[in-house]
């Protein structure tokens, strides 16, 4: 294919000769870096994608509610990798950054093509990291709703990286293939290769290890940066949505409070707390695992919703949203899919670790089931309508 | 300064081609373009014009503002350090970078709120001298430790 002319007069600045003197700035690092980079962002896509069909369900997709623990482990190693990769992205785009700058600027039609194909994949990619790690710490600078943007940020980023493997294909084959020979002597006394990478094996380590204690529990009094410590909190473990900010203070302390089931049943049933606690209790220990990436085990005691849909009368495979005394908000419903509904261990809690709920995790009567993301258990339960 | 053994920006990779490649640009794109109509189709949720600023924005923090000031601290390290020197400056910088960078949104507390005392429990501001400082100690054991074995060799 033709290259095109650039004249000389316009290499200027960065892209004069010269300018990235580090003997770091090579293909085999960047390759290296790359194929980490390629694994976490696989690994984050994936478990993302994941949380967004459990908590927007197509038809053909139905989240069982076993293993109870799934969803806190592929939740929790979606957060941890997203910021593991904070410094390998960062490292990556300071081993590539002299190629900004790279002269000529564009040499042929591919070359243009792949070179506007990194600004989605570098934007992309950053703008995942930096929305995600605001996320985790509740800090929302912006107008857009997190979950979506986040969203289709991913599919902007995973078409981007698609077109970079492409491209950079041959170039990590021959890298690695090569991954024993010597480099070039290095003129400077700086870091080697080995050094460097080393060192960004260990940042890695150090912002997981920073962080990570607000799902892995024996971590939690070393992870220094971690916004959520699973054992702080009403009864001994946190909360996401308080009582306060979700305006149901009085609501949820009122005696005429009533559950209702309603919808496809034989017989509406509406039940005081009083008439709950009367009920047959199960208890069940199952963690609360928030998307921000936090989880806490507790002991939950309630009635099984399977319980009250055989009480009421509701067909076998019922599908059931479970409505909040929440007057707005995205997450004030949610729903229990077949699986769900029917799990022995999908409680309407009035319990947690042997006390009455608090009121910041959903009294009088909250929604605990295994297997959901948090914001899926749905808290101050006022109706189950059954489909 | 000395000459530098390898010019980057010299010998640039050969440009992409071939079937691998444009097989590559047509599948990548046709998510890319996928992921942009999503977004804008969602605009009650994504504000696309926020979205897009923050896209941009991120790009252009890292590449005109984060990446010139590490080129230049690492110039600095340059010139101030030689040696063993060199290389611990070097490797506690860039642990010192990503564990700042990493606690920005919760040193300066911006997602607090009154109604929640369990989001964001800790001082983080002591959690950061204390994990900077155990870095630091971490390097130089390592950094003394590799030196002894290189004397006894």
């Amino acid at each position: 294919m033709k290259s095109f002319d650039w004249p000389e007069w316009m290499r200027v600045g960065p892209m004069r000769e010269g300018t990235f003197r580090s003997d770091l700035h090579q293909e085999r690092i960047g390759a290296w870096l790359g194929i980490a980079l390629g694994v976490a962002f696989g690994t984050c896509f994936l478990t993302g994608l994941l949380s967004h069909l459990i908590q927007h369900p197509p038809g053909w997709f139905e989240w069982p509610s076993r293993p109870a623990g799934l969803y806190r482990i592929t939740q929790g190693v979606h957060v941890a990798t997203g910021i593991a990769a904070i410094p390998l992205l960062l490292a990556k785009l300071w081993v590539v950054y002299p190629h900004l700058w790279t002269w000529p600027p564009l040499r042929t039609i591919a070359h243009a093509v792949e070179r506007i194909s990194l600004f989605p994949l570098i934007a992309g990619a950053l703008f995942l990291l930096v929305s995600g790690l605001n996320n985790v710490a509740n800090w929302y600078p912006w107008a857009f709703f997190f979950p979506r943007a986040h969203y289709w940020a991913a599919w902007i980023t995973i078409g981007a990286l698609i077109v970079h493997i492409g491209a950079k294909l041959p170039i990590t084959r021959e890298a690695v293939r090569r991954s024993g020979e010597p480099l070039p002597a290095a003129a400077g006394d700086g870091l080697s290769r080995r050094g460097f990478l080393g060192t960004v094996a260990a940042a890695v380590g150090a912002v997981t290890v920073a962080t990570v204690g607000q799902t892995v529990g024996p971590l939690r009094k070393i992870s220094v940066l971690a916004s959520r410590d699973p054992a702080a909190g009403p009864q001994g473990f946190p909360v996401n949505k308080s009582a306060g900010s979700a305006q149901v203070l009085d609501v949820a302390r009122d005696a005429a409070y009533r559950l209702r089931v309603e919808g496809n049943v034989r017989r509406a049933l509406a039940l005081s707390l009083d008439d709950l606690r009367r009920l047959p209790q199960t208890s069940a220990t199952l963690p609360i695992s928030c998307v921000e990436g936090w989880s806490a085990e507790a002991v939950w005691r309630g009635v099984p919703v399977r319980d009250l849909l055989a009480l009421a009368g509701a067909p076998a495979g019922a599908t059931v949203t479970v409505e909040s005394l929440q007057p707005r908000g995205l997450y004030r419903a949610s729903e229990l899919n077949a699986s769900h509904a029917a799990d022995r261990h999908t409680l309407l809690a009035t319990e947690v670790n042997g006390e009455q709920l608090h009121i910041d995790h959903g009294y009088p009567v909250r929604l605990i089931g295994p297997n959901r993301p948090g914001v899926m258990q749905t808290k101050w339960v006022s109706k189950l309508t059954v489909h | 300064m000395r000459a530098p053994a390898r010019p980057s920006g010299a010998a640039p990779p050969e440009p992409p081609a071939g079937p691998v490649f444009w097989t590559g640009v047509m599948v990548g794109w046709t998510v890319i373009v996928a992921g942009v109509v999503g977004a804008i189709v969602d605009a009650r949720l994504t504000h696309p014009r926020s979205m897009a600023i923050w896209i941009v924005g991120c790009l252009v923090a890292h590449d005109f503002v984060l990446a010139p000031i590490v080129f230049t601290v690492g110039k600095a390290v340059r010139r101030v350090a030689s040696g063993a020197g060199r290389k611990l400056l070097q490797t506690c910088f860039v642990l010192y970078g990503a564990l700042m960078l990493v606690s920005i949104p919760v040193l300066g507390r911006f997602g607090q709120r009154p109604d929640n005392e369990t989001l964001l429990p800790r001082d983080y501001g002591v959690g950061l001298i204390v994990a900077l400082s155990v870095v630091w100690l971490a390097t130089t054991a390592v950094f003394l430790a590799l030196w002894w074995r290189r004397r006894l060799r």
